[in-house]
């Protein structure tokens, strides 16, 4: 019975070897270099350790401390503001540009697409600091428009905190914005320009062109792109660490402090608890697969 | 702040009113918000090209000084003294292009085949390979590490090309692509004409992929080149160090030449900025071609 | 008449290395036994301090070829962190930072010095640094302590002396011995939106905790101190006057401001003088001063570094002998301290060559901060470190500006600072008593 179900099995694999073939490299690979950090990671999660000494089992004293943690939920909340204001502009800023460069609207299209993408091919590390010095206190850039513009310099990256998340979603706007465009952009060459033609003769708007036959027809893409926003949200750190000054707290009042930052903090960047930081990474996984779920359904329902 | 805010307000009032009386009107409003966009895209990199021709103490004094400056030799003395950043581009490359290329290969048959056969088992394995995705892989990286020194991949470019190279996002860009644009007929073809399986994919399939491999290409390129956290614990020897290593290492709490570094920053940047600039109808081309669409 | 002196300063040194390897008796100016290849990781500048002093060690071990990997502070410890954890792919010898130390005082990843030899230098050592690298249970020793940071207080004495202020360290340390005189100071100084006396105003705080003791031995946090409240009161003052930057005081900004003559004055550790020299301000000279902290705050230490032999190096004896030329003579210690300013741990260095402790420094317009430095040196403290430092170190900073902002008073400012610390060491806390009962000397619930 079992050697019969075996090469049951072996045959249907035979059957379809070619298939087998093409897609095993992507799941060998998964299998040796991520499947085995996962878990063992997942393991990791119900220790104690510093990565030096002795590993002690606690059983799920990670993850109740974990949400016992002021912090942590101080870091959800700023993730989750940080990465749904800035969402604003990257997801429709990102669908509008890339509906009116795709439309014959105005010229020079390519040059307006390339610069647009331009942030996403720059290190992250000369950005930083020019963004660093574009906010800065004394010396900035921008509190030097507002000085001229007769208002008191506004301490970006310091005060009472609250600021620093502007600071975070405009960097992290300008970096993204370009690449959602791109995918949008992408999208809309499988939708035959007939359509708009059709709907322009009709005398429909451009609002109404984008609401009423773009997004429906780009609704697969849309939810590609917000899922990967969601991996993107939930990934912030170079920017928030960065611009409070490599402050793992995240700045003044924790302002800036993100759910990475906060993990990152715990290991292997900042500390040394790497028990409690692989706990901290499977609460957001999970936090990322429930949103990425609720999307799912949300834009079948419509 | 306020009137920073006024001048938006009467700024957007502005073009709305514009936009509104007459179709010239519009297409004004349009070009300036464009335009004006664009401006703020490209502001950072302004930044940099001024900084790299300005001294340390120019680059933060009051009121900032946001025309090039005297300094440019000075700074180029100074990287070159600093950094070896010839061999970090060479690196680079390397890296990128070795990564760029067997992504393209493997994610290419691998949603070649999600999308164009029919085997068991395969919406189970393109949902498990979409929620791979979506684990942070700081999760594992004691553990990834400890591969890594065991297989003798540190100070080792394979460390950083191997491991990602068949990529979850790679396949399913891959696969939308082929759900629409692989003829069907055209392979039935192929295969009465006694093909082999993959003889119509190198010959039949792949080149109907150009675009679809462009625009991968460019995305995996660019994301490898700006890769940081993977390098720094793997390339420890300044002489493999990639350019963000690079860079990040002209950065010290001693006092950072903020001017040799934006220059190093702006050399790393330009050569793909040129690219980009001149052959930006091929790359948007590429990076747009229909490849996600259901 | 010094070269002769060093010369047999470095050949006992060698005698005595050479009879614990081999037995050898005989005194050689060369021990060309231990031979292989090491790596030393660190980060800048102690690659130009090991540079200063390589030509000496090459002489000594001809054998031991020697390659410096150094990067970042923050990078070069996290991929130590790593590569210890990992069990492979740290460098033979790695420099350690003293706020890290607390990490890895019990680590078996790295090697118990003693059993290399180092315990016979113990008395040559600062006590209160050496102390921090002895294990909790006081069997093991994880590193040879390189420097000392005693807390200096640097002002440009150009501006002093534009506002009609003294620039004489002595005069300068009776002038501000007094929040008073301090205030006085600040204000005559400070010129609102052009130029600040301090980069924030939380760091005169800082300052009284900059030893890193925050958690006494039974792990509770210690923050009242003497004068505290006052100190406080006098930080408010500051940021209310508008006389800080109110910026970090290792930002690019306030780097900036220091060269630039618009931040007025910061303390630091004794080795920052060697980051003004170099890197800061490479062309103040004359115009920067250096005298201790205002206030009578009491004598501290900031940072300093060590170094460290991972047990996973596959050539320890080569390792350890870079180890002990590098810290443990004179010749080597005096000639990385000319080169960056890292103030030695190892006391018969200060004898040694006694005109680089006292005599006048160009650069300080010729004062000569290090006569100050050793007096500092001398008496700091045996403290208390543990691994939550770095955390609450960070908070002084934030949380002072968190309340500040909100218009507290200075006892509800020491409590938000309590409240915040705790909340951010709850699980490193956690692991320092997990840490002190696998070394068996915890003795709490």
């Amino acid at each position: 019975m079992k050697t019969k179900k075996k090469t049951g099995l072996l045959a249907t694999l035979w059957q379809y070897r070619v298939a087998y073939v093409y897609i095993a490299p992507f799941f060998i690979l998964f299998a040796v270099f991520n499947l085995f950090p996962m878990i063992s990671g997942f393991i990791l999660s119900f220790f104690r350790w510093d990565g030096l000494g002795p590993m002690h089992f606690i059983n799920i004293e990670n993850y109740v401390n974990l949400f016992k943690d002021v912090l942590f939920w101080k870091a959800l909340r700023n993730t989750l503001f940080i990465g749904i204001i800035a969402h604003i502009p990257i997801l429709l800023g990102g669908l509008v540009l890339a509906y009116i460069l795709n439309s014959k609207l105005v010229k020079g299209q390519n040059i307006f697409k390339t610069i647009y993408f331009m942030p996403m091919v720059t290190s992250s590390v000369a950005i930083t600091i020019i963004f660093q010095n574009l906010f800065g206190y004394n010396y900035g850039l921008i509190n030097w428009v507002v000085q001229l513009l007769g208002e008191d310099a506004v301490n970006w990256l310091g005060g009472d905190g609250s600021l620093i998340k502007v600071a975070v979603i405009i960097m992290f706007a300008w970096k993204w914005i370009g690449w959602n465009m791109v995918i949008y952009l992408a999208g809309m060459q499988g939708i035959s320009s007939d359509i708009y033609e059709a709907a322009e003769i009709d005398g429909a708007t451009h609002a109404k062109i984008v609401f009423h036959i773009l997004i429906p027809l780009l609704k697969p893409i849309i939810l590609f792109t917000l899922i990967q926003s969601t991996i993107g949200m939930f990934n912030l750190f170079t920017e928030p660490f960065v611009l409070t000054g490599s402050n793992w707290g995240g700045g003044t009042n924790n302002g800036g402090l993100t759910l990475m930052m906060y993990l990152l903090n715990k290991a292997p960047q900042g500390g040394t608890a790497y028990g409690y930081a692989s706990a901290v990474a499977y609460v957001i996984t999970v936090m990322i697969v429930v949103i990425s779920l609720i999307l799912n359904k949300v834009t079948e329902d419509n | 702040m306020k009137a920073l805010l006024l001048i938006f307000a009467a700024a957007a009032v502005i073009l709305i009113v514009l936009s509104m009386v007459h179709p010239v009107g519009k297409k004004i409003s349009l070009y300036v918000i464009l335009i004006a966009i664009a401006l703020v895209m490209l502001l950072p990199f302004y930044m940099m090209f001024v900084m790299s021709t300005l001294s340390t103490s120019e680059i933060y004094s009051f009121p900032p000084l946001i025309w090039f400056g005297q300094n440019l030799v000075e700074n180029f003395k100074n990287m070159v003294e600093a950094v070896n950043l010839p061999r970090a581009f060479l690196n680079s490359c390397i890296v990128t292009f070795s990564y760029t290329i067997l992504v393209l290969f493997f994610c290419s048959i691998g949603g070649y085949a999600f999308s164009v056969y029919d085997f068991p088992g395969k919406n189970q394995l393109f949902a498990i390979l979409l929620g791979t995705m979506m684990i942070p892989a700081t999760a594992g990286i004691i553990p990834w590490f400890i591969m890594m020194s065991k297989f003798g991949w540190v100070n080792n470019f394979k460390a950083l090309i191997i491991p990602g190279c068949a990529n979850a996002f790679g396949i399913f860009w891959m696969r939308q692509y082929c759900q629409n644009n692989v003829p069907r007929a055209l392979m039935e073809a192929a295969r009465i004409d006694g093909c082999s399986e993959w003889t119509i994919f190198f010959r039949v399939i792949a080149p109907i992929l150009t675009p679809a491999y462009a625009s991968l290409g460019i995305m995996n390129f660019v994301n490898q080149w700006n890769e940081f956290t993977q390098s720094l614990l793997i390339l420890r020897k300044q002489r493999l160090f990639t350019l963000p290593l690079l860079l990040r290492s002209m950065v010290s709490d001693r006092g950072t030449d903020y001017g040799a570094m934006m220059l190093a920053s702006t050399c790393a940047v330009l050569p793909l900025l040129i690219c980009f600039l001149c052959a930006s109808k091929f790359f948007m081309d590429g990076l747009t071609a229909g490849a996600v669409k259901e | 008449m010094r070269k002769t002196k060093q010369f047999l300063a470095g050949a006992m040194v060698l005698a005595m290395t050479a009879s614990m390897f081999g037995g050898a008796t005989m005194v050689s100016a060369a021990n060309e036994d231990i031979s292989g290849y090491i790596e030393v990781g660190g980060w800048p500048s102690g690659d130009d301090a090991f540079k200063a002093a390589l030509d000496g060690f090459n002489e000594a071990y001809p054998n031991i070829e020697v390659e410096l990997v150094f990067t970042d502070t923050t990078a070069h410890h996290q991929s130590l962190q790593t590569a210890l954890a990992a069990g492979s792919g740290a460098p033979d010898v790695a420099m350690v930072e003293g706020a890290y130390i607390a990490q890895y005082r019990n680590s078996t990843a790295l090697t118990d010095l003693n059993t290399l030899g180092a315990d016979k230098y113990k008395d040559d050592f600062v006590a209160f640094k050496w102390d921090q690298a002895v294990s909790d249970d006081g069997t093991r020793l994880v590193a040879i302590p390189w420097d000392l940071g005693p807390t200096l207080y640097y002002y440009r004495t150009d501006v002093f002396e534009e506002c009609g202020l003294p620039t004489d360290p002595d005069e300068v340390a009776e002038l501000m011995s007094t929040w008073d005189g301090v205030l006085q100071v600040a204000e005559a100084v400070s010129i609102p939106g052009e130029r600040w006396f301090l980069p924030s105003a939380a760091y005169p705080y800082q300052w009284l905790f900059i030893n890193r003791d925050y958690y006494d031995e039974d792990l509770n946090l210690q923050l009242e101190r003497e004068g505290d409240l006052e100190c406080l009161d006098a930080c408010l003052k500051i940021r209310e006057n508008g006389w800080d930057m109110n910026v970090d005081m290792w930002s690019a900004e306030a780097y900036a401001a220091y060269a630039a003559g618009t931040c007025v004055s910061v303390a630091s550790g004794s080795w920052f003088s060697g980051f003004l020299k170099t890197d800061i301000d490479p062309d103040g000279a004359g115009h920067w001063g250096a005298t201790v902290l205002p206030a009578g705050m009491p004598s501290t230490n900031w940072g300093g570094s060590f170094l460290v032999i991972p047990e996973q190096s596959e050539n320890k004896e080569a390792a350890w002998a870079f180890v002990e030329y590098m810290m443990a003579t004179s010749k080597a210690q005096n000639e990385m301290f000319a080169a960056v300013d890292y103030f030695p741990a190892y006391k018969p260095a200060w004898d040694e060559a006694p005109e680089l402790y006292t005599d006048p420094d160009p650069y300080f317009g010729g004062q000569a901060p290090n006569a100050i430095a050793t007096k500092i040196a001398a008496e700091v403290p045996v403290v208390y470190n543990t691994i939550m430092d770095t955390t609450a170190e960070g908070y002084l900073y934030s949380s002072f500006n968190a309340g500040a902002e909100a218009g507290e008073t200075p006892e509800q400012i020491r409590e938000r600072l309590g409240k915040d610390i705790e909340a951010a060491c709850a699980e490193l806390k956690e692991q320092q008593i997990q840490a002190l009962k696998d070394a068996g000397v915890w003795d709490g619930e």
